[in-house]
């Protein structure tokens, strides 16, 4: 009997599109690293991505901007064509699939046909107000359509802050009612990639998480995994050094900018945001926001775009002085807004486990530079 | 007459409806829809106009630039500030970046499926093909 696509391993079909084993093994290193396992884990997810057959895939796109979607295209390695193509059977994708109408909703029925079969991936939030009419699809609304194929996932993964948090069309006043996917379908099995725009790299190492351990990655109280969202932004940033020196930046293009010094006087919200920019970089590695010279915006912690703007305002308090204690109560503040889905002992045992007391060499070096 | 209902156009960013009525092989009639909304221009009254530009851009997260720049001219002229010439020059290398960058995303991953039979290159002849590349 002839094999279809998917009767195929992953490992037979990188071969055959001639995908060579040494860039393969490239990418299973990226993968292992990506993941924070150790490096000799890297032939133990080559061996099962190769294995692997390819999980069926759909991408709904609600409230969004595609701006997840660009992410994806932009995948560097492998390339997104051979992510899309051959690690994944992305059946269903409104902005890169080449049906529409009918067609298009015909493709969806099919690959979620079988219950607990296939994978969603979601972009954008979802409307409850005035009945969920602010998305609709084929003539239903997102809501109706997320409980539906959300409902009878294997798992669904969130790109991007509005499906995981609601994001910004949630911002206040919260014109349509958005919410999350958490909350629009409670009860499934969601992991969350926020960020404005997830990073693919995140995407892809989940994914193949997944095909290695049979499970999706820990995640922390926001439902994202550890290994992306383990750490704050402050804590890998290059210019941590300039922090911990009392060297700011006080006005754009001023001496301390153009040095490369820490923007947090400029705003910057990378002592209140968890998520690994600065280790895995975008654009082929080659830069991130703050490496570009401006701030981080918090774009991966729930209700950024409220709790996090003015986006030029400085974090509360003296830098250097008690700066991680007051990062983290705004953490709180987050968790509190983000309402029931989450624990809130739990959020402030997890914070507490993360707050690192200051060195006092580095206390006596900000208080020279305030003086 | 038929009518014909499209929901969704795909290779789009955000969501599209398009109803057509066709009488003798001819629309007749045709109407579309934009089925998403988010309400971005509420959700920007009362904030820091610095910021401005930052919301804006997630209008659509493919030609993203071209929202964020549209805003702060928005903003400058509204509270009439004069731009340095470096920055009009950075402007618009960026701008630049972006065609460059916008061109071959919609060009090859949204509406080349719209000009290439994906199915007739199973029988393309890639010999002929490169013959005819060549003599141009």
């Amino acid at each position: 009997m002839c094999k279809t696509p998917l009767d195929h391993t992953l490992g037979e079909i990188l071969t055959r599109k001639g995908i060579s084993r040494r860039s393969f093994m490239k990418f299973c290193g990226a993968m292992t690293a990506a993941l924070a396992l150790p490096a000799h884990y890297t032939e133990r997810v080559a061996a099962a991505v190769s294995a692997a057959k390819k999980p069926v895939l759909v991408w709904l796109e609600f409230q969004d901007c595609a701006g997840n979607t660009e992410s994806l295209l932009r995948a560097s390695s492998p390339t997104a064509a051979e992510i899309i193509l051959d690690v994944l059977s992305v059946d269903y994708h409104e902005t890169i699939m080449a049906a529409a109408g009918h067609q298009a909703e015909a493709a969806l029925k099919q690959a979620t046909a079988e219950k607990g079969s296939y994978l969603v991936v979601v972009e954008g939030s979802i409307p409850t107000k005035d009945g969920g009419i602010y998305c609709t699809i084929g003539g239903r609304t997102a809501l109706d359509i997320a409980q539906e194929i959300c409902g009878n996932a294997l798992a669904t993964i969130t790109c991007g802050t509005c499906s995981a948090y609601c994001g910004l069309p949630a911002a206040a006043p919260n014109p349509t009612g958005a919410v999350g996917v958490t909350d629009a379908v409670p009860g499934i099995t969601v992991i969350n990639l926020p960020g404005c725009p997830m990073n693919v790299v995140n995407l892809t190492a989940t994914i193949v998480h997944y095909l290695t351990f049979g499970e999706l990655p820990p995640t922390d109280q926001f439902g994202r995994p550890f290994f992306a969202y383990g750490s704050k932004i402050h804590n890998d940033c290059e210019r941590r050094p300039h922090f911990d020196a009392g060297q700011f930046v006080e006005e754009w293009g001023d001496g301390g900018h153009r040095a490369g010094w820490c923007l947090y006087k400029m705003g910057c919200k990378g002592p209140a945001t968890y998520h690994n920019c600065a280790l895995v970089r975008w654009n082929e590695e080659t830069s991130w926001p703050i490496h570009a010279g401006h701030g981080c915006v918090g774009c991966s912690e729930p209700n950024f775009w409220d709790t996090m703007t003015p986006i030029y305002r400085r974090l509360p308090k003296v830098p250097g002085f008690g700066i991680e204690a007051t990062a983290d109560k705004i953490g709180l503040g987050v968790a509190a807004t983000v309402g029931g889905a989450f624990a809130l002992h739990g959020v402030a045992s997890a914070v507490r486990a993360k707050v690192q007391p200051l060195q006092k060499s580095q206390i006596i070096v900000d208080e020279e530079d305030a003086s | 007459m038929t009518k014909i209902v499209v929901d969704p156009i795909t290779r789009i960013e955000g969501h599209l409806r398009i109803e057509a009525e066709v009488a003798d092989g001819k629309v007749s009639q045709a109407w579309s829809s934009s089925t998403m909304w988010r309400g971005i221009e509420l959700i920007l009254q009362g904030r820091d106009p610095r910021d401005a530009w930052y919301f804006t851009q997630r209008i659509c997260g493919v030609c993203t630039t071209v929202h964020s720049m549209a805003s702060i001219r928005a903003v400058e002229n509204a509270l009439g500030i004069e731009v340095p010439l470096n920055a009009i020059i950075i402007r618009n290398l960026i701008e630049g970046s972006q065609y460059v960058q916008d061109h071959t995303i919609h060009f090859y991953h949204l509406h080349a499926l719209d000009w290439v039979d994906v199915v007739s290159a199973l029988s393309a002849d890639p010999a002929a093909t490169a013959k005819l590349a060549q003599s141009i």
